[in-house]
């Protein structure tokens, strides 16, 4: 796997797994996560499984691409098969400022309408890239599901491939850990009475679930996804969040109060 | 001709004798354009466009290649401007080259619209080179072009590729036959610019060459020292001479590449995706040979036993080879005008289920006119930086979906969520640098990536939409209703207010709760333009069900831009 990797003239990144838990295997086994999900996703993504995503109504949300931030921030290239409506300012606001956000974004590669042949595409797919993010029809066919499961475990199995690690909007069938927001607090538009309707949506405190098949109770993780600047940051930093709330960033349209 | 005698094989300097059939004009003819009427057809985009080929009436007015568009259309007002379609080209030159093959074998096609073939053994066959010259002009004419006319072709016949192109580019009814031997003499008048070489004609010039006779006086060896290889190449062409050196014998192995398939290949696309691989290949085959090939024949077998051969020339005349990308390019414009000739009449060029009938089983490239390869540079911009494996796999996703099936994200300026990330085709140039692009052929796609020039994403944006940015922009944004709660529909004043305060949301059927609200802002956009102005506001709000929404305003109705989840 390692020598798989290294094919490529920029591999792996910064590892960031291996200081949030020892893990005996190599360390480039699995898809680091952002620091903020560490404690949700110790060993981050393994490659060669698919996780589960459940959004609402299958649609992308800040968990998903918060996933694919992950693993772009890290160097790594990711791609996504048939996710509609993904908002490429939202990726790149996770990936942080400055020139690492361009350059994290031009690695991560968009199938929008891959249609009926989104397994082949995503199959294709898991040979170039590290992390997969696919959104499939509605009903997933069980054979193809374990067609493209084959697929992802292909390389891990002979050791020498490139292996991927996939992320499903959605139920699917082979699914060990399923990841959810519970629920999401907006600040911003909180204001009563005579404040209501000023500000602007400054961040959301959510609540993320991570639970693994057959393993009890779920991990529960709660941080700002998405923080006043759109990255994920952890509850701890909400002196820095909440002044953003109340005085909105330079360049922030304010509301027209009175026109003379 | 003094300077040859000096050299120590003096028979194998002298270039064989080829023939050059010109249709002028190719690419407005390809787009079916009336040569009568002032026509041009246009290489770039937007403002950079210029001129590609031109009909001979805009000729006649001054319309020139590689004029900027503005200035074409300057010199001829009623001037129609087509954007040049290279598949066209190719595929209606399709039935000019099985005309062609008719009257002689090993056919070569330089680019659509030139044909060569080497002269000798159809000459003999055809009794004289005269002869077979007017045979191959009268078989071409009776092929019809797209417009109905019949397409006139110049025919000419001489030592060399470069002496015969000029002879066949010589006005006239007669096809010209350069004797042997006698194209230095033939050449010697022509000013150095058919060189085609502008930066070495104009120094030429400057130092008192002006004629392809005069350079060809010069010494060989001081050409070498003052200009390099490629004035080498140009002084080799001004002599009458190939512009390589006479081709080595073709090596004992066989360097050809084939792929099999099996299953067959009921589409183009898998064929083309190996085709690529093939190339790819192939180059490693010949670099490790230290060899490169001038000409590639490709080979294409059906299951029912159909071939479709053609020949290509490998790069450039004057050196450089195919990218293994170009090489896939060629074959699928083969595999597509062979596909139009096979099925003729209104069957058209679609990918359809009329190619399920005769599935490709067998792909095969073979190196033509092999010589000792002296070095040449293959690289694609921006692709260094990309892993082979992802590039593979990218690739093979065009190869399925086609060029637009990837793409890839590239942060631009703008007010929206969603204006301010562009996407971008995989293999494609980023839309902020600007200059030279693949593709962009379509007016369209010309002002698209004109406007997407001006937005710098550091530039100020004010009436940005702050951050976070939704997660979910809908490509296409849905119709929303905002309500107060007596279930008024709410649009904003004049004076930038809601008309009340917003309690609930309609959205794809379902009724939502208000429960926090900001905005509305108005942004007037282009507020100068008459067309481009737009005149909208925002509005967020938050749901009940833990949602949050970017909502817009415009012309009294809302639809959703973004969805925070």
């Amino acid at each position: 796997m390692r020598s798989a990797l290294a094919g490529g003239s920029d591999g792996a990144g910064p590892d960031r797994t291996a200081a949030d838990a020892p893990d005996p295997r190599p360390r480039d086994s699995s898809v680091p996560v952002l620091d903020v999900l560490g404690e949700l996703l110790p060993e981050g993504l393994r490659r060669g499984e698919a996780v589960s995503v459940l959004s609402r109504g299958g649609a992308v949300d800040y968990l998903a691409l918060s996933l694919l931030a992950g693993a772009l921030h890290a160097g790594l290239w990711c791609a996504a098969v048939g996710v509609a409506g993904l908002g490429g300012l939202a990726v790149a606001e996770l990936l942080g400022a400055g020139a690492d956000r361009a350059e994290g974004l031009s690695r991560l590669l968009i199938v929008p309408d891959p249609a009926a042949r989104w397994a082949e595409v995503a199959s294709a797919l898991a040979d170039g890239v590290d992390l997969l993010l696919v959104h499939p029809p509605a009903h997933v066919d069980a054979q193809i599901a374990r067609r493209v499961d084959a697929r992802l475990r292909q390389g891990r199995a002979s050791g020498t491939r490139h292996s991927a690690a996939m992320a499903v909007l959605g139920a699917w069938p082979t699914a060990r850990l399923t990841l959810r927001t519970a629920r999401t607090v907006w600040v911003g538009l909180d204001g009563v009475g005579p404040t209501a309707g000023t500000g602007h949506l400054a961040g959301g405190r959510a609540t993320v679930l991570a639970e693994a098949r057959g393993a009890g109770r779920p991990r529960t993780a709660r941080l700002w996804l998405p923080s006043a600047t759109g990255a994920a940051a952890a509850l701890t930093e909400l002196p820095a969040t909440a002044r953003d709330a109340d005085a909105p960033a330079p360049g922030t349209p304010r509301r027209l109060t009175a026109v003379a | 001709m003094p300077r040859t005698s000096q050299t120590p094989h003096p028979d194998r300097q002298t270039a064989s004798r080829v023939l050059i059939a010109w249709c002028p004009d190719w690419p407005v003819l390809a787009v079916g354009a009336d040569l009568d009427a002032p026509a041009a057809v246009l290489d770039g985009a937007g403002s950079r466009a210029a001129v590609a080929a031109c009909s001979p009436a805009a000729r006649a007015a001054g319309v020139r290649r590689g004029q900027r568009v503005r200035e074409a259309q300057r010199l001829c007002p009623e001037l129609a401007v087509l954007p040049r379609d290279e598949q066209a080209e190719a595929r209606v030159f399709e039935p000019v080259m099985a005309a062609a093959e008719e009257v002689a074998a090993a056919v070569e096609m330089v680019r659509p619209g030139l044909i060569a073939l080497p002269a000798r053994g159809p000459a003999r066959y055809h009794g004289g080179e005269p002869v077979l010259a007017a045979l191959l002009r009268d078989r071409i004419a009776d092929v019809a072009a797209p417009s109905g006319s019949p397409i006139g072709c110049g025919v000419g016949i001489a030592d060399g590729m470069f002496a015969a192109g000029l002879a066949a580019r010589r006005p006239g009814d007669t096809p010209l036959v350069v004797p042997p031997g006698g194209s230095p003499a033939f050449l010697e008048p022509y000013p150095v610019a058919v060189l085609e070489r502008p930066e070495l004609a104009g120094l030429l010039q400057r130092l008192g060459v002006h004629t392809l006779g005069a350079f060809a006086a010069l010494p060989a060896g001081d050409v070498a020292n003052r200009f390099g290889a490629d004035g080498t190449l140009a002084h080799r062409l001004a002599r009458g001479l190939d512009p390589r050196p006479p081709a080595p014998r073709r090596p004992a192995e066989d360097l050809a590449v084939e792929h099999a398939f099996d299953p067959p290949a009921e589409r183009d696309e898998p064929v083309v995706f190996v085709a690529k691989s093939l190339a790819d290949r192939l180059h490693a085959v010949l670099g490790g040979a230290g060899l490169s090939c001038v000409r590639l024949h490709v080979q294409a077998i059906t299951a029912g036993g159909r071939e479709c051969g053609r020949t290509w020339r490998h790069g450039d005349a004057a050196g450089g080879s195919l990218s293994s990308l170009a090489v896939a390019e060629r074959v699928r414009w083969q595999l597509d005008g062979w596909r139009t000739r096979e099925a003729p009449a209104g069957q058209g060029t679609d990918h359809g289920a009329d190619q399920d009938a005769d599935p490709v089983v067998l792909l095969r490239l073979v190196p033509d006119q092999l010589v000792v390869d002296a070095g040449a540079q293959q690289a694609l911009w921006g692709r260094e930086q990309v892993p082979d494996r992802v590039a593979r796999a990218a690739e093979h996703v065009q190869a399925l979906l086609g060029h637009a099936g990837v793409v890839r994200l590239e942060p631009v300026g703008g007010r929206d969520p969603a204006e301010r990330v562009e996407t971008v085709p995989w293999g494609d140039l980023p839309v902020l640098i600007q200059g030279t692009s693949i593709q962009g052929t379509s007016v369209q796609g010309a002002s698209a990536r004109g406007r997407a020039a001006a937005r710098d994403p550091r530039a100020p944006w004010p009436g940005a939409v702050p951050p976070p940015a939704p997660p979910l922009v809908p490509d296409e944004p849905a119709a929303a209703e905002l309500r107060d709660a007596s279930g008024a529909l709410l649009s904003v004043t004049g004076r930038s207010r809601l008309s009340g305060v917003p309690a609930t949301l309609a959205v794809g059927g379902e009724r939502l709760a208000v429960t926090g609200w900001a905005g509305p802002w108005p942004f007037d956009e282009r507020s100068w333009s008459r067309q481009g102005g737009r005149r909208r506001a925002r509005v967020q709000c938050a749901t009940g069900d833990g949602r949050a929404w970017l909502l817009a305003v415009e012309g009294g109705a809302w639809r959703v831009e973004g969805v925070y989840q």
